[in-house]
């Protein structure tokens, strides 16, 4: 269950349906981070599905308010945790990696499942990031065509905080970048998603103030594009929209009439 | 690995320098024969592939992966802000890249959805190496 006071604002969930993901920098205990990041150390071998039963911490990051804001704002309040944890290591000279999605794909203009990476320890550009592409999550793409891809002008390297939490749509391009430093980069990747079908927005609508806001899907671009894919992606935007609001044309019919 | 151009060059930088205090002698050229041997039958491909926003060759480049034809070498994405070789596949051909893949002009997806990011070219340079 989420604090209200943490969800996320009309302004903020298009900007995520924009871009496909939202960076959260929880106020967590200073120590919290350190705890973790020991404990992934710790361990031997790759603790598969028993992660959470050997680092119970990652649960106060789960469940902290912010973090459950974003989520109940996205998923719903009975959103659940989606398979287990999975610890990512990278080692000092782990070079980069190729693009991957996940494969069983939600339809684009629908949110049933969010990607959440958290990471114990500050992330610099040397220490090999997460790199992801806005706005992806709407295309539709086997993850093996993704082969050919290396960097993009427009992809977003995440360089951050100890403590940060990256939530992202299901369908989010994403890959990680050399580690150059001297220490192991460690991202705990979760899935979460939506337990019950929608009836109404999720997060703090305010209806008189998104109308206007409506219009960023139509002028905003997550990454450079053709002009008919611009098109396609408004128009996706607008289907997440309705989808998310569950109102199906209101929201449409709201947005053409101001 | 150098290119042959780049240790020729290097050879040149230093000659220039020796010829200021002494001769160059046979042991120079001896260095730049065993340098020219070494590079023999060392012609390697190098592939450039460059996403861009449409199929036409001045079209900005959106995307790019550089494959170099050393044995453990792979794709680094890059993340430290470097600016990229190439705007357009133009700036590339005038670079010497020669065009071996053009995109496809048709739509690569069914209407409405949105499939792969870009136009895709794949271009490919001859470079002798020193290994």
């Amino acid at each position: 269950m989420s604090n209200g006071s943490y969800l996320l604002t009309d302004d903020k969930m298009i900007t995520f349906i924009i871009r496909g993901y939202y960076i959260v920098e929880p106020d967590l205990p200073e120590d919290l981070n350190k705890t973790i990041y020991n404990q992934l150390e710790r361990l031997i071998e790759d603790p598969g599905d028993a992660l959470l039963d050997m680092v119970p911490e990652m649960y106060r990051i789960y469940e902290d308010p912010q973090v459950a804001g974003v989520l109940s704002s996205l998923l719903g309040e009975d959103y659940e945790i989606d398979g287990y944890p999975y610890c990512h290591i990278n080692p000092p000279g782990t070079r980069s990696q190729g693009w991957y999605k996940k494969s069983a794909e939600q339809p684009p203009h629908q949110l049933h499942t969010v990607l959440v990476m958290y990471y114990p320890q500050d992330v610099s550009t040397e220490l090999g990031p997460t790199v992801i592409m806005p706005g992806t999550h709407f295309r539709v793409v086997s993850p093996d065509n993704l082969a050919t891809y290396g960097s993009f002008q427009d992809q977003v390297v995440l360089s951050v905080k100890a403590g940060t939490v990256v939530i992202a749509h299901g369908n989010i391009w994403f890959t990680a970048a050399a580690n150059r430093g001297k220490r192991t980069r460690y991202m705990v990747r979760t899935h979460f998603s939506r337990t019950s079908d929608l009836i109404g927005p999720t997060w703090d609508h305010t209806p008189d103030e998104s109308v206007e806001l409506l219009s960023r899907f139509e002028s905003e671009r997550a990454c450079l594009c053709s002009q008919s894919d611009q098109q396609k992606e408004s128009e996706l935007r607008m289907e997440m929209w309705h989808y998310l609001m569950g109102t199906g044309e209101m929201a449409e019919e709201e947005y053409e009439s101001s | 690995m150098p290119t042959a151009f780049e240790s020729i060059k290097t050879w040149i930088t230093r000659a220039r320098a020796k010829l200021e205090s002494e001769a160059i002698g046979e042991v120079d050229l001896d260095e730049l024969e065993q340098i020219l041997d070494e590079c023999r039958d060392k012609k390697r491909q190098r592939l450039l592939y460059l996403q861009t926003v449409t199929p036409g060759i001045q079209s900005q480049v959106i995307g790019m992966a550089l494959h170099e034809p050393i044995g453990d070498s792979t794709v680094e994405i890059m993340v430290d802000g470097q600016e990229w070789p190439y705007q357009t596949v133009h700036d590339a051909i005038v670079d010497g890249w020669r065009v071996i893949h053009f995109p496809e002009q048709q739509l690569s997806a069914d209407e409405g959805e949105l499939g792969m990011l870009g136009c895709e070219f794949i271009l490919q340079k001859q470079e002798i190496y020193h290994e």
